[in-house]
């Protein structure tokens, strides 16, 4: 196994004081940014890695990996001391961590959460170190029709699966990203595209700032727009629990073994991410129950499940990102940009052009569990006076910080402009209940379902057999059609039953 | 947003992208065609995969519409009146004012000159102060906490971390 090898030595290479002290402040800073609303982990990352293009690789993704897990732990905390969500995944966590909090139960809760978390992001870890290796070199088969398929399934699927409202939008989000993606110089024709004459698009837009934009100005926006007034319950026990976490934790086992596979295998769907598996599991968690008429009334596993579930789904997020270039959630998408940015390229040939780097970001993400837990119990008790910072402070000090991240990857003034335009199609999008994580998975993916979908053709001399004809394409293919006609089947059964 | 009001935004959406992707289809008609007319294959064309991805976004549109309309959404809400109420709604004075600072303060940044610590002041300072209350305390806490998030941007970052600023 030298897979698991390379894990362990990597593991002990990042006993390194300042890497120990860089990912303690990282996962710290993860948690503080997870827990103030309108700030989240894709947001966090990808400003972090426009402010990080400069340090070197090891140490960006010290930084990177900390604040990931960190801000999905992190968004628990505010969903169980003010029932609003630091970020989307933690939405269900609020369900029955805030009534927990009502019960005098907030640092008991926030305890469950938290251990919660590190169990779900270390069978995570578990999943990445032995899942990733053998499915790299699976890859390594694909050629360009897998490719294709593989990556139109991705953004088909995340239209369907993170559609806010109607599915068919999911998939619109998803078409503008991919034409988004093709305003760029062509890489088999070189011919411009869709560029108007505006040189800084010949080499596409920039991801990175896109993103932020995306992620970070609808933010600043919306927290200037909302009237939301809350208040913030200690995080002290008012009722002592009589049980200890571990206990409470080990109670729930078949929760928490449910969940983390739940959120491995959604966390591996392309673009869907940490969000959908907190609900899935909760879901999941809330049916399989003896106590299912208590979820939602302030009960443990109901706080169990959706932090296990979005925690395990960050190494489960990880291992299409890595292995076929596929992010699976948002910050992995962001990831992968940073990725890009260092020099490394991410696919099945990685294995091959950065040895050990799979073993790397496994015991990246493993250190992390252990600081997630150090810098977890140090902010628990500050964490509600951090929660009182206002908006009005907070949120123009996000801008300017979104500002210098999508100039300083490119030092474009260009890419400002992108920053700015895409936050204001981010927000618009958004009051019109459009997922961001569609178009941003077709952005990043555009180029590469196009250039693959030519290079299959032109390999072929123009033949679409091979897209039907080789056996995982098929699969795909089958997997295509089927998710498309059973929403288009669900959609009519819904227009029939509102017209009788 | 509320789902009649949802609806009828759909219908407006639905009709821009049935506008973006019929332009966006002929455009890449046109560099399919000139893929064809430079004697290469049309299968090798830069318009190939947008044509198809602009004819699919039109079908996803028309049924975008389509549920508008199902749902009773109709343009007739486009009127005077409507548009004059928006304009006059907190939420959109106060997205116009956050977007205008953004931009003001993106279109200052590139102005030539060192001005990053001065603008970003600016900008921070009168984010700070446009949506709250004047009191002499809020004004002092936002002069001071702009100064200290401007020296920790300009000196912090700019100058110790090396981080290109605008």
């Amino acid at each position: 196994m030298p897979d698991i090898q390379s894990f362990i030595s990597s593991f002990i290479e990042l006993m390194d004081i300042k890497i120990l002290i860089l990912m303690f402040f990282s996962t710290g800073l993860g948690v503080i940014i997870g827990a103030l609303p309108g700030l989240t982990a894709t947001m966090g990352i990808a400003l972090l890695t426009g402010l990080t293009y400069n340090v070197p690789l090891e140490y960006t993704f010290t930084i990177l990996m900390g604040v990931y897990v960190g801000a999905i732990y992190g968004g628990s905390i505010s969903a169980i001391l003010l029932n609003i969500p630091g970020t989307a995944s933690a939405a269900a966590t609020a369900l029955d961590g805030h009534q927990l909090a009502l019960q005098g139960k907030a640092e008991t809760a926030i305890k469950v959460t938290r251990f919660a978390s590190i169990i779900g992001t270390f069978i995570g870890v578990i999943a990445l170190a032995l899942l990733a290796p053998p499915l790299t070199k699976i890859a390594l088969s694909f050629q360009s029709p897998e490719f294709f398929m593989l990556a139109f399934f991705g953004v088909l699927i995340c239209g369907s699966i993170g559609a806010k409202d109607l599915t068919i939008k999911g998939w619109i989000a998803g078409m503008i990203g991919l034409l988004l993606a093709f305003v760029r110089l062509d890489d088999i024709e070189s011919t411009s595209r869709f560029t108007f004459g505006n040189t800084n698009l010949l080499s596409g837009i920039s991801v990175i700032p896109a993103m932020i934009g995306f992620y970070a100005i609808p933010e600043v926006i919306k927290a200037f727009t909302g009237n939301d007034k809350f208040t913030v319950n200690a995080a002290r026990d008012k009722v002592k629990e009589k049980v200890s976490v571990l206990k409470i934790t080990i109670k729930h086992l078949k929760t928490v073994i449910q969940s983390s596979l739940i959120g491995i295998g959604i966390g591996a769907l392309p673009g869907v991410g940490e969000d959908v598996a907190a609900w899935v599991s909760y879901d999941t968690a809330k049916r399989t129950s003896k106590n299912k008429e208590k979820f939602g009334t302030g009960i443990y596993e109901g706080a169990i499940a959706p932090e296990v579930g979005n925690n395990a789904a960050i190494g489960g997020a990880l291992i299409p990102m890595l292995t076929l270039a596929v992010p699976g959630s948002p910050p992995a998408a962001v990831l992968l940009g940073a990725l890009t940015l260092h020099g490394i390229r991410p696919g099945p040939m990685i294995g091959i052009e950065s040895p050990g780097f799979i073993g790397k970001m496994a015991a990246l993400l493993m250190l992390s569990v252990i600081m997630l837990w150090a810098a977890g119990t140090l902010l628990a008790n500050p964490m509600s006076k951090i929660l009182k910072v206002p908006t009005v402070y907070l949120m123009p000090i996000v801008a300017a910080l979104s500002v210098i991240g999508g100039f300083a990857i490119n030092l474009s003034a260009f890419d400002l402009f992108i920053v700015f335009i895409f936050g204001v199609l981010g927000y618009l999008l958004d009051k019109m209940d459009y997922s961001p994580a569609p178009i941003v998975l077709g952005l990043i993916l555009g180029n590469m379902i196009d250039v693959k979908f030519r290079t299959a053709l032109i390999t072929n001399n123009g033949s679409f057999l091979p897209f039907v004809v080789r056996p995982i394409s098929a699969i795909f293919l089958a997997v295509i059609l089927f998710t498309i006609v059973k929403q288009i089947m669900a959609a009519r059964a819904a227009s029939k039953e509102t017209a009788a | 947003m509320e789902k009649k009001a949802l609806r009828k935004a759909d219908l407006v959406t639905s009709m821009i992208l049935m506008g973006i992707s019929i332009t966006g289809f002929i455009m890449s008609l046109q560099l399919v065609i000139r893929t064809i007319s430079r004697g290469k294959e049309w299968f090798e064309s830069s318009g190939l995969f947008p044509m198809i991805v602009t004819f699919f976004l039109g079908l996803c549109a028309y049924s975008l519409f389509l549920t508008a309309r199902r749902a009773g959404a109709r343009l007739d809400f486009i009127t005077k009146e409507n548009m004059l109420f928006m304009t006059k709604t907190r939420e959109f004075k106060v997205a116009c004012i956050v977007i205008g600072l953004l931009a003001a303060y993106i279109m200052l940044l590139m102005l030539p000159g060192r001005l990053y610590a001065v603008v970003t002041f600016v900008y921070l300072l009168t984010s700070m102060l446009v949506f709250q209350k004047k009191t002499k305390k809020s004004v002092i806490h936002s002069i001071i906490i702009a100064a200290v998030a401007t020296a920790v941007l300009a000196f912090g970052f700019g100058k110790l971390a090396m981080i290109p600023l605008p």
